[in-house]
């Protein structure tokens, strides 16, 4: 069946969660081991799989099963450790933020260029973060937001960061947790692409060498903008930004979004009125990415062949009904 | 350079995963101990690694220790290699997720091609009757009534297949000095 750029699965991404979970606690059956693995093998999950481990770092301790924390102790208890703890007194605090270096995140900014003039020399000394080819870091910022940063990107704090605004220098990709302030927009540099948050959640890709930069609204809302030209996304959607023909796409991508919830916002991104048969329906969940640009004809075909139902159209009035 | 809380960090994170690993080929017991020592391991040696990739690090030092392991009981004869061969699950998960780009060879594939290699140094006589042995589990008594031989003469061949196991299968080393050499080539 052909959707046009339309792509749509019926979600299952809440059972990968699952059975990653039971792989991080180390529990997971021979079966799953399999799934994981195949399931693994997509590009888009890989990165999916990493920010799930990174959910399980930081609960890695207090999660720990009666066994680990037994074999820890046991360790603890050997000659080894306590030589060395004897002896050795620990000088490296937990996160040694190398990339504070200041001669470093000059040299940086200078490549960046264009908005240099923000980081002229100062007593203190900008946040700056840069990740290598299969690199990864996280890190919460000075206003609290959480920043996990994939590879060969970079992320600098404006020097004045947490004054009157929160402003960053970004490359690459990463996913943005952005603590709430609607006093300070967070705002995000590309370039002259920017993205303008007040609190949200969201993974952002743009990548200098991208033709075509992608940001996915995990929750709240943002303006992306370029120069004059600008665009509001709300949760659930996919904005791409075309770095060719400068022209922004907006995409409604959910994953595990309720029928009734999908509903609901098709009913205002293409203005029609949609019921919904019965509440069994209502309450399927799916993973779907819709392109705005593609017809409501196309939205209900593929609809049609992810869930056992039939569309029923009178004028602008839709009838979801079980099959 | 590792310090005590990253290190105590990366037991909890990552001990659950490499002992499920582990017991993949060996019972609870043997797996956590092993995965106790690639800890006590790289606890040793913490003042020399860096914090990048020692996840890969750590499963290598495993995956040899398994392999090391089964060879052991391969020689001394505990361990049925067919059983090994029909593992479940997916070690490949286990590549993915600790050493993406490494060349994955599964524990399987490369015990069974070293106990290959070590058993040319024997007759094949000695290989068809050792095979006879471990891989279809007959008894010395019922080979011999089969080829039409003494019993005598069966365990002799066995016990040459297993000579040639302990002198001819080599002992995975520790990657820890490979190691060091890729994690300075990455610095």
């Amino acid at each position: 069946m052909h959707f046009g750029k339309l792509y749509c699965y019926t979600n299952r991404m809440e059972e990968y969660y699952d059975i990653a979970k039971a792989y991080f606690r180390g529990t997971i059956s021979a079966a799953d081991e399999k799934r994981l693995s195949e399931w693994l093998n997509e590009d888009k999950h890989a990165l999916l799989f990493r920010i799930w481990e990174d959910e399980w770092r930081k609960q890695a301790k207090a999660q720990a099963s009666e066994k680990t924390k037994a074999a820890w102790e046991k360790l603890r208890a050997t000659g080894e450790w306590q030589k060395a703890n004897a002896s050795k007194p620990v000088i490296q605090p937990l996160n040694s933020l190398r990339w504070f270096r200041y001669a470093a995140s000059v040299a940086v900014f200078a490549i960046i260029g264009g908005l240099a003039w923000w980081l002229w020399p100062n007593a203190q000394e900008p946040f700056m973060a840069q990740t290598d080819v299969q690199e990864q870091q996280n890190f919460v910022l000075s206003d609290g937001s959480e920043i996990s940063l994939n590879e060969s990107s970079s992320l600098a704090c404006a020097e004045n960061f947490g004054k009157k605004t929160r402003e960053v220098l970004f490359e690459g990709e990463a996913s943005f947790s952005v603590a709430k302030d609607a006093e300070r927009p967070f705002i995000i540099h590309s370039g002259d692409f920017s993205v303008t948050v007040l609190g949200t959640e969201f993974t952002l890709r743009a990548y200098p060498t991208d033709s075509i930069y992608t940001l996915q609204l995990t929750s709240g809302k943002v303006k992306v903008q370029y120069l004059q030209d600008s665009l509001l996304a709300e949760t659930g959607d996919l904005v791409q930004f075309n770095t060719v023909s400068k022209l922004f796409r907006k995409k409604l991508e959910a994953s595990n979004i309720l029928l009734s919830d999908l509903v609901n916002r098709l009913e205002r991104l293409y203005d029609v009125h949609i019921e919904v048969g019965d509440t069994a329906l209502a309450n399927e969940t799916l993973f779907i990415s819709i392109n705005t640009d593609d017809s409501f004809e196309d939205v209900c075909v593929a609809l049609e062949a992810l869930l056992p139902i039939v569309i029923e159209q009178e004028e602008d009035h839709y009838r979801l009904a079980a099959q | 350079m590792i310090s005590t809380a990253e290190f105590e960090q990366l037991f909890f994170e990552y001990q659950p995963r490499l002992v499920r690993f582990a017991v993949r080929y060996l019972e609870e017991e043997a797996a956590e101990d092993i995965v106790q020592n690639a800890f006590l391991k790289l606890w040793e040696k913490r003042d020399e690694v860096k914090l990048d990739n020692i996840q890969a690090l750590l499963f290598q030092m495993v995956r040899n220790e398994c392999l090391n392991e089964l060879k052991h009981r391969a020689v001394i004869g505990t361990e049925s290699l067919d059983g090994l061969m029909e593992v479940g699950g997916s070690e490949q998960l286990y590549w993915q997720d600790f050493a993406p780009d490494a060349d994955a060879v599964l524990i399987g594939d490369e015990l069974q091609q070293q106990i290959d290699e070590a058993l040319t140094h024997v007759s094949e006589k000695s290989r068809e009757i050792f095979a006879m042995s471990r891989q279809q589990e007959m008894k010395p008594k019922e080979i011999a009534e089969e080829l039409g031989i003494t019993r005598q003469a069966v365990e002799k061949h066995i016990n040459a297949a297993l000579d040639a196991l302990r002198t001819y299968l080599p002992k995975n080393l520790l990657p820890l000095v490979a190691f060091w050499q890729v994690i300075l080539l990455y610095e």
